[in-house]
């Protein structure tokens, strides 16, 4: 990455992130072991504010760099991010080209993240991100932008045509698992679509729905002019048997855009659609203010 | 090059008319706009703790209310965008000298004035002495950290390793998976903690023939507080006074 051309955004380290270094390095037996946590505890706090302000949370009360015995032992400067990973934060000093990484730094790490410090540490930078360190080492020169962190963060559009291949993310269930025997499969199914291929998950609209328990269910097989057929659901599961009146299931392509409303009774809504491989859509389930959105790619 | 005022109003645009608001455009989009703040000229600086800790909440501010932005119509984009964020980061500086000030008074009866009808923070920052808090650099960061040492705390540590080793109540060694006696919180404390250089969890779960998650489940549930209860016990409360 040519990184001395970018503009890296800036982060201030006021008195809160300082308290915490001071905190956590005066817990240290040496003077070098202290500098350590001290600059590591200020990466990791950056980073946690940094993430912050894009709307990510962080748990900074899982990561290790914030048990005191883990850091006592170990130089870590991870973070933890909810549902997605450990985050290694770590300090690159002025005129360091080469971050070592130490060898208790576990298999577990996401990536990395380079936060660049200068004389004053009143602020750093957030300077680059590389998913994997290989033999212990990253080299300042080979880091990525940050908008590759920011991809590993952020959700990610469902591969379907993986599903021809059996190559399923673990969220996504068969449609028998889900439903109850109460509700017969058979309609959630296609005719004479010999590569059909279904799945689904519960989704979560709150408490608005009162604990009822509703799943999108989604289908896709290969139509005759290359186009593939996508077939969109949602069902209630669980001991309900109809869908919350008024619940909407909107699905957006590229050029269009469509919506369902359930009335009362109503136990499936459903859209059907035709669209070319590699193409997006986005399905948002939504109840008064609840919504879900999920994207997905042909 | 900073941006124009069409390219900063198409940026805000775009990140409004983005409803998606955890999507990776979104996201860099507000990250490529945060940088464009930090650039405007005539943003305030200064390098006073309260001014650093101001900044940071203000570029929170930025991000969550970015779309509630009107630039004034006598003035450029870039001048409008200068004024919203110097305004918000005012009176975050005055909220956290009104804050000090008042710490002040109740813990040291000082005679401290408040002027907090300022208008100008950098008075304000001028007015507040910074000997509370001073940012350290870091040629002179050992120095710094000399001071703060913290001798009970380092004794429960080092109190924490010989109790381990001696386990003297056996709490360390009778804790282990069912079926998995060798594979106890002592034997763990000492190979991924107190060795050095530490072990890596996927080594020990090959050489001691135990799965990896189990092993991890393990070391994080049942040794870990383990050995945070015995550092409590041994003086260690996590909020000492520096």
């Amino acid at each position: 990455m040519k990184t001395q051309e970018m503009h890296h955004l800036e982060i201030t380290l006021g008195i809160e992130a300082h308290r915490l270094a001071s905190q956590f390095a005066a817990e240290q037996a040496t003077t070098e072991k202290g500098k350590q946590v001290y600059l590591n505890t200020l990466a990791v706090y950056a980073a946690h504010r940094y993430l912050k302000y894009l709307g990510i949370d962080t748990d900074l009360n899982q990561s290790d760099c914030w048990n005191p015995i883990l850091r006592h032992q170990w130089n870590v400067a991870d973070l933890v991010i909810p549902n997605i990973g450990r985050l290694e934060c770590r300090p690159i000093l002025p005129e360091e080209k080469i971050i070592s990484l130490p060898s208790e730094l576990t298999e577990d790490r996401m990536g990395y993240l380079a936060i660049q410090f200068s004389e004053r540490l009143n602020k750093v930078q957030v300077l680059g991100f590389i998913k994997k360190a290989m033999l212990g080492v990253i080299e300042v020169s080979q880091l990525h932008p940050i908008d590759e962190l920011i991809t590993e963060l952020s959700p990610q559009p469902v591969n379907l045509s993986a599903w021809f291949e059996k190559v399923f993310d673990e969220v996504w269930l068969p449609i028998e698992a889900l439903l109850t025997p109460k509700i017969p499969v058979k309609g959630f199914r296609k005719s004479g679509q010999a590569d059909q291929v279904g799945r689904g998950k519960p989704i979560n609209l709150g408490l608005l729905v009162n604990g009822q328990q509703l799943a999108l269910l989604v289908s896709i097989w290969t139509e005759e002019n290359q186009e593939k057929g996508v077939l969109i659901q949602v069902s209630p599961i669980g001991e309900q048997r109809n869908l919350p009146p008024g619940l909407k299931l909107t699905v957006t392509l590229e050029s269009d855009e469509a919506e369902v409303i359930a009335r009362d009774a109503d136990n499936l809504i459903q859209l059907e659609f035709s669209e070319l491989p590699g193409k997006q859509f986005t399905v948002k389930v939504s109840l008064d203010h609840e919504s879900i959105t999920e994207k997905f790619i042909v | 090059m900073t941006m124009t005022d069409e390219q900063l109003l198409a940026l805000i645009d775009k990140i409004c008319r983005n409803q998606e608001i955890q999507s990776q455009e979104r996201r860099r989009d507000i990250h490529r706009f945060l940088i464009e703040c930090q650039r405007l000229p005539g943003l305030q600086k200064s390098s006073h703790p309260l001014y650093l800790e101001a900044v940071d909440k203000t570029l929170e501010w930025i991000s969550n209310n970015i779309c509630t932005f009107k630039p004034q119509p006598e003035l450029s984009i870039q001048m409008s965008l200068l004024r919203w964020i110097n305004g918000y980061l005012t009176w975050r500086i005055r909220d956290l000298y009104l804050k000090q000030i008042s710490q002040h008074r109740n813990e040291f009866s000082l005679d401290i004035p408040i002027n907090d009808n300022s208008e100008n923070s950098s008075t304000l920052l001028e007015q507040m002495s910074d000997n509370d808090f001073e940012t350290p650099t870091l040629s002179g960061i050992d120095g710094y950290i000399e001071r703060l040492r913290n001798q009970k705390v380092q004794e429960a540590f080092t109190q924490l390793e010989r109790y381990v080793e001696e386990d003297p109540d056996q709490l360390f060694q009778n804790c282990h998976p069912r079926q998995y006696p060798y594979c106890n919180c002592q034997l763990l404390c000492q190979r991924l903690l107190f060795k050095n250089p530490p072990e890596k969890l996927t080594h020990i779960s090959r050489q001691l023939d135990i799965k990896y998650d189990t092993l991890r489940s393990h070391w994080q549930r049942k040794c870990l507080p383990l050995l945070q209860n015995k550092l409590k016990e041994l003086g260690y409360s996590g909020d000492e006074e520096l």
